[in-house]
């Protein structure tokens, strides 16, 4: 039987490097979007 | 596209890329087989070569929105240019991160100065180059004309990325189109997920796409309003 090396935390730390830094960028891009939208509605309003 | 009609497509192919998302996670961890070389490590893969695609994928619409500017002068494709550059340069960070953490494992080394990884330094740079020097232009005409320009000739590095391991001699893996260094072959099943992968962060990519164009659109109405405010 094969000896598989354990590399589970790389693997664990990939995945959370990969969902880390996309969730963290597409959080920001909410976050400004509904910060524009506001910014916008209230211009109209004036 | 108006933007009612862009906002149905973001509640559309938002949840759509999390399912996706979601679907090949489950067949990452429960479906594909464990590589027996590298371990579990090797599930890494499936997102990290997503992510390469997609930032590939995203440098090219680039060029093609750009071309699109040239020819009408219209903004709105400046800033599906501009926002492709973007979300490109994210997808090719990550693939660039996920792809260390794999060397460290598989390489014994967190970086060597090979040619798949040293061309794709490159290519990122060329990008990370394009967003700081569009932030220099302040008049958007020229902005949007320098930044077309840019799009263009700055692609010639997405070919050198993909050919420099079919070309030179590299020790990153090359899993299709030159049949000369399989040194990570996959069975069906890691086929199946890492289509699905793909699939899954083209969907994604598309999602960003609409709402980075978006915000791009209001800061652009919003600079306007503001200049013609400034005006009177």
């Amino acid at each position: 039987m094969t000896n598989v090396p354990d590399t589970l935390n790389f693997a664990i730390f990939g995945y959370l490097t990969i969902f880390g830094l996309l969730g963290a960028y597409i959080g920001w891009l909410f976050q400004v979007s509904r910060r524009l939208t506001k910014k916008l509605r209230n211009q109209k309003k004036q | 596209m108006n933007t009612s009609s862009k906002n149905n497509s973001l509640r559309i192919l938002f949840p759509l890329a999390g399912l996706l998302i979601a679907l090949a996670f489950l067949m990452v961890v429960f479906y594909a087989p464990i590589e027996l070389n590298m371990g579990l490590v090797q599930k890494v893969f499936y997102f990290h070569m997503a992510a390469a695609w997609v930032g590939m994928l995203a440098f090219l619409s680039a060029v093609v929105f750009a071309i699109q500017f040239l020819r009408t002068r219209e903004l709105k494709w400046d800033y599906f240019e501009a926002s492709s550059i973007e979300i490109g340069l994210v997808f090719t960070l990550v693939c660039n991160f996920s792809g260390m953490i794999w060397a460290k494992a598989a390489w014994n080394t967190w970086w060597t100065w090979d040619p798949r990884l040293t061309t794709t330094t490159i290519m990122a740079f060329t990008y990370i180059a394009y967003l700081l020097l569009r932030r220099g232009v302040d008049e958007p005409q020229k902005r949007a004309q320098f930044g077309a320009i840019y799009a263009i000739i700055g692609f010639t590095t997405v070919p050198l990325t993909f050919f420099s391991s079919r070309l030179m001699r590299t020790i990153h893996p090359v899993l299709f189109g030159s049949g000369v260094q399989m040194d990570m072959s996959l069975t069906p099943e890691m086929t199946q997920t890492m289509i699905i992968s793909v699939i899954a962060f083209t969907v994604l990519f598309a999602a960003v796409l609409l709402l980075r164009q978006q915000i791009m659109t209001q800061q652009g109405a919003l600079a306007e309003a503001a200049l013609l405010d400034e005006e009177a």
